[in-house]
């Protein structure tokens, strides 16, 4: 199985990744009454970004980005590989904090606020993950994905909690209202652009890049929660993530923009209610799957 | 037109300063600032109103070397027409509360609206900023 | 003491819809102070009097700003007429005040969905300008223009609009309003919206007596300044009006203050409808202002009161013409709204005083 997953992980994770931002934006303009652009619409913007000339303010901020993407990609192939986990969760988070290097670099006003808010996202959210993680662990026995997707139950069944806690978090990750505080993919926030305020050519690019491997590694933790031994279970597992996606971009369109405190505050609050109480019972009851 | 009732009086420039600390002292809204070239200098007019009915145009006649007192430390909204006066019309305002120190519009004619035109002058300011028109002094810029 | 950055937020940032540029100085995301500056888009209009004569210049006073367009061609036209003392038909007033309060529908909404747009609401944003749309149509059905219509000039309306028409744009308000019922609930309910509008740049009534600020942006402090309790015009066949306030103060008040005005714009322009005299449309001016005549005029356009002034000189030109529009008069409001607040607010502040900052500078 190493090399068909090595592909799906290196080569088809970025081409869904782009197809699902297209088909996100055709489906907000339609929420929103409008007709919206093609599907392949980012893939044309990525190679346009290709094309142009890229200008530094400070030319460490492209070799952050680049570290950004490698990360990413290092993080996307071995979950896909079926590797620990744990592992995948802690090159993701380097990954993300060269992101926020990257935005420091130029000195740029507008990037150093996003930079800011992006550490606190990255605050609200990680002891969710670090939650599911461990949550997974209880409930499978393993760190190892491949032999999570063996288990013969869905690891859903014990963990109801931490998955409503963890799609809470998963609207910090995407990025998608209420918190699209740090950057978001339009330019009408506060701060221009956020963190990629001063990023454009190449640079950017790499960026788009990233976020699509970004939010199909991110779709396989959710479908982690739900899948299990046979084609049945891969089957249903790929269609929750579907519809866990279409139920962020849901939220997206129906909420406003929340400041970090509420943010913070509430996913904090979220993971120790939800993730502590679910954790509390599997190890009480000393339960297993 | 029914119901609008405005009155136009003239004071003294000496006058001025206490007739904005009564308009305030009796609650008077403020309304404008503006000035017009007059033959032999500018006429300034002041315009509050009491009872939101009648608008109240109070009229002072200056010259280019008159130093008139703002009255935007007592009626803070006044300090963008009192800029945009001393910009636009090169009078000399003292003592307003935001001060540009003439940056307010960033214009390329001195005094623009104090350079009497008739129709066909203004072509010529439009145009060609020619011998006749001052054109604005920047910091450290020789002309 | 914590480090402080300024932030150059304007001319151009894509939340802004006018180009106002404010230095924000900065501590951990709360702005100590604000320090504003105009002067982008000054055209220098005031002087074109100078080579327009009084008939020509009210096409010049349309294009002062895109939103407030036909507002200010009705005040210059109402100006001269009070200088000059000629009388409008009674028809020309009534078309005078619908149109207007479409003006004043139109504006409501385009603020209405920028204020969604700057709290990062991208949704009602695109719903609200959808609705707005359908303003637009009827202007451009009844004067030909969607923004600028050149309907108004002295002595009344150049385009008469007839009973048929006026029963079409009725029937078209009320689609309107269904649709703006059902957008209204997500600004007035929705979590999300509130805690990002309550209690955001709060002024008591006190802060806006003494900075003279007029409008919605007034009235949501409890100051009423609203000048069509003044009643002229076509306001005078009304029957009866009164100005909609709030005594919340802060943005969220300001939010509700105009969207209840879009309410009651539609019902003032279904009343007028409803009893619009037959009658000629146009009186036309003669002659020339006389030498040494001067007079003022107040109208509520959508964003307050603006105030104008016209001196006559004997001859076609006028000798000077002034326009004082309510933003240049709300400046003052907003850096005092602005002193204190988070850096996520700023965009929801600089918009709920409905900034147009082509009106200021003219």
């Amino acid at each position: 199985m190493f090399i068909p997953m090595l592909i799906f992980g290196l080569i088809c994770a970025p081409i869904l990744g782009c197809l699902l931002a297209g088909v996100d934006r055709k489906i907000t303009a339609r929420m929103q009454g409008r007709v919206g652009p093609s599907i392949l619409q980012p893939y044309y913007d990525f190679r346009k970004l290709l094309g142009k000339d890229t200008g530094h303010t400070n030319r460490t901020e492209s070799v952050y980005i680049f570290m950004y993407l490698l990360f990413v990609v290092i993080a996307t192939v071995l979950f896909f590989l079926g590797g620990n986990f744990l592992l995948v969760v802690f090159v993701l988070t380097l990954g993300v904090l060269f992101f926020i290097l990257a935005a420091y670099a130029p000195g740029s006003p507008y990037a150093s606020i996003g930079a800011n808010r992006e550490i606190l996202a990255v605050m609200a959210y990680e002891p969710m993950v670090l939650l599911v993680a461990a949550g997974l662990y209880l409930a499978t026995g393993t760190f190892d994905v491949v032999a999570m997707t063996q288990a013969s139950k869905p690891a859903i069944i014990m963990l109801p909690l931490l998955f409503l806690g963890f799609i809470y978090v998963l609207t910090i990750k995407l990025r998608k209202s209420p918190f699209d505080l740090s950057m978001s993919h339009h330019a009408h926030q506060e701060l221009v652009r956020g963190m990629t305020t001063e990023m454009n050519g190449q640079t950017l690019a790499m960026v788009e890049l990233a976020h699509w491997y970004e939010s199909i590694l991110y779709l396989g933790w959710v479908a982690l929660f739900v899948i299990w031994k046979g084609w049945v279970g891969l089957i249903v597992a790929l269609l929750v993530a579907a519809l866990v996606y279409f139920l962020e971009i849901l939220v997206d369109n129906n909420f406003a923009r929340m400041k970090w405190q509420f943010a913070l505050k509430s996913s904090w609050w979220l993971a120790l209610i939800l993730g502590l109480l679910n954790l509390g019972v599997i190890l009480l009851l000393g339960l297993a799957l | 037109m029914a119901a609008y009732q405005d009155t136009f009086t003239s004071i003294p420039l000496s006058e001025l300063a206490t007739l904005a600390q009564s308009k305030k002292d009796e609650g008077a809204r403020f309304i404008n600032i503006h000035a017009a070239t007059v033959a032999d200098g500018f006429v300034l007019t002041y315009t509050f109103t009491s009872n939101e009915t009648v608008t109240d145009n109070c009229q002072v006649h200056v010259t280019a070397d008159d130093v008139v007192p703002a009255i935007s430390p007592l009626f803070l909204a006044a300090f963008v027409f009192e800029n945009e006066v001393h910009d636009l019309f090169g009078i000399n305002i003292e003592g307003i509360a935001v001060d540009f120190k003439g940056d307010f519009y960033q214009i390329s004619i001195e005094t623009p609206m104090a350079v009497p035109t008739k129709p066909e002058h203004a072509t010529a300011v439009n145009t060609k900023y020619g011998a006749t028109v001052p054109v604005k002094q920047r910091k450290g810029e020789e002309q | 003491m914590a480090k402080q950055t300024i932030i150059p937020f304007g001319p151009q940032h894509p939340v802004l819809p006018e180009p106002v540029h404010l230095d924000l100085v900065v501590e951990d995301e709360t702005v100590v102070q604000a320090i504003p500056r105009i002067g982008f888009v000054h055209r220098g209009l005031e002087k074109l009097v100078e080579k327009k004569d009084y008939t020509q210049f009210v096409f010049v006073t349309e294009r002062i700003c895109g939103i407030c367009s036909f507002g200010h061609s009705l005040g210059y036209s109402q100006t001269i007429e009070h200088l000059m003392g000629i009388e409008v038909p009674p028809r020309a007033e009534y078309l005078r005040v619908i149109l207007h309060e479409l003006s004043r529908v139109h504006s409501h909404l385009l603020w209405l969905g920028l204020g969604a747009d700057a709290f990062g609401f991208e949704n009602l944003f695109m719903q609200c300008w959808r609705i707005r749309e359908r303003v637009l149509d009827i202007f451009e059905k009844t004067t030909g223009g969607r923004v600028v219509l050149s309907a108004c000039n002295v002595g009344g309306t150049l385009y008469d609009i007839d009973d048929e028409t006026l029963k079409g744009i009725c029937a078209t308000l009320d689609v309107v309003r269904r649709e703006y019922d059902a957008i209204l609930g997500a600004f007035l309910n929705d979590y999300s919206v509130r805690s990002r509008l309550e209690g955001v740049g709060y002024l008591s009534q006190q802060q806006a007596r003494d900075l003279s600020i007029v409008g919605p942006f007034a009235r949501a402090s409890n100051v009423n300044n609203d000048v069509r309790c003044l009643r002229q015009g076509g306001y005078a066949y009304l029957e009866s009006f009164e100005p909609i306030m709030s005594d919340g103060g802060d943005c969220l008040a300001r939010v509700i203050v105009r969207a209840k005005e879009v309410y009651q714009s539609i019902d003032i322009i279904k009343e007028l409808a409803a009893k619009i005299p037959a009658g000629p449309v146009m009186n036309a001016p003669k002659g020339k202002p006389a030498a040494g005549t001067q007079a003022s005029m107040r109208l509520e356009q959508p964003r307050g009161e603006c105030y104008y002034y016209a001196k006559g000189n004997g001859s076609m030109f006028l000798e000077r013409m002034r326009i004082r529009t309510p933003t240049s008069q709300n400046l003052g409001g907003l850096v005092v709204a602005l002193a204190g607040c988070d850096l996520a607010d700023v965009p929801n502040i600089v918009l709920t005083i409905d900034p147009c900052i082509s009106c200021t500078e003219r």
